[in-house]
């Protein structure tokens, strides 16, 4: 919405004719302005499809994180594997981000102040630009080099890890009951189980086993 | 008609448009928008006659990264001169862009060359 300014009179002599500079900051200006009407359609629909891929990443990311293989092994291992994943992910959004911003730039509204106070003039803002585009690609690879790399250490990790040490439970069945828990020891004729929730061992005879088994749990 | 880049815009053109402006030929126009003032022309030019046509807007979108910097006491200031406070900018610098064929034109830039100051009523 705008408001229209009431009109001033004409004064009554004619006005001082621009400067050179006035001149070359006012054509910088409207240089500006038709660069931005190109770009800026351009530069939303970049972002529109860039955020889409980041959100993508994440995801997958995520997903990596809570990988069930990783499950399987041993925690050290386990806390190392997520630990790169992490780094993994982090690494790869920040790649994708900053490529994007390299491509798609930052669309920004800026004053003719402002713009006037940053820029020397219309090239100057071209050069910087530029130049701050090669940055961030730049650090874009190198991103994605940190979120390969980590990805293969990762996925070795997984294949080199050993699997997670399992308590091994023992079910004895006698004539009486059936008993699961630990073994404690098993010497002088007769087995001690240690069961979940008891103080005290269960004391069997082996003359008094009937089947026994060895399980993952009770 | 040729094309000329004024390295410094002669005071004539100015005042040939101020003529235009008495006779009501030339218009501007000035509107208070959220993000400061908007500044419309149109008319004849001075020079080639041609119907010239001018906006600028105190702000406008770019595709840059901004926000490595902030503004200073400097910036502000020079907001306000160029119309961001009270009032509109009593005058703007106005370059030709009349639709045409002239002869030595840069590629990619419309109008004669010239430029000249309008007073904003």
């Amino acid at each position: 919405m705008s408001e229209p300014q009431t009109p001033r009179p004409l004064p009554d002599r004619p006005p001082a004719a621009p400067t050179a500079e006035a001149q070359r900051r006012s054509q910088d200006w409207q240089r500006l302005a038709a660069l931005a009407e190109k770009e800026v359609p351009t530069s939303v629909d970049a972002w529109r499809g860039g955020l889409s891929g980041l959100v993508s990443t994440a995801a997958a990311g995520l997903l990596l994180i809570k990988l069930p293989d990783a499950a399987s092994i041993d925690p050290a291992w386990r806390i190392a594997v997520v630990a790169i994943a992490v780094v993994a992910t982090v690494a790869g959004l920040t790649s994708l981000w900053t490529a994007l911003t390299a491509t798609a730039g930052h669309p920004a509204t800026i004053s003719r102040a402002e713009f006037e106070r940053r820029y020397e003039s219309f090239d100057d803002f071209s050069v910087q630009r530029r130049s701050g585009s090669v940055a961030r690609l730049a650090v874009a690879r190198g991103a994605a080099v940190v979120s390969v790399v980590a990805l293969l250490i990762g996925a070795s990790l997984l294949w080199l890890a050993p699997p997670k040490a399992t308590t091994p439970y023992l079910k004895v069945r006698t004539s009486a009951a059936t008993v699961c828990g630990t073994v404690a020891s098993g010497d002088h004729g007769e087995v001690r189980l240690d069961v979940a929730g008891e103080r005290d061992p269960h004391v069997v005879r082996y003359a008094d086993i009937q089947n026994l088994w060895v399980v993952s749990s009770c | 008609m040729k094309y000329v880049h004024e390295s410094t815009p002669s005071q004539h053109w100015t005042d040939e448009s101020y003529r235009l402006q008495q006779e009501g030929r030339i218009r501007t126009a000035a509107a208070r928008r959220r993000t400061g003032w908007r500044i419309t022309a149109a008319g004849p030019c001075p020079r080639c006659s041609g119907p010239f046509t001018f906006r600028e807007e105190a702000e406008q979108s770019v595709v840059a990264r901004l926000d490595d910097e902030v503004a200073d006491a400097e910036g502000v200031a020079s907001a306000a001169a160029l119309g961001d406070g009270d009032g509109p900018p009593s005058t703007v610098t106005v370059t030709c862009d009349a639709p045409g064929i002239y002869d030595g034109a840069p590629g990619g830039v419309a109008g004669c060359g010239a430029c000249f100051t309008l007073y904003v009523l």
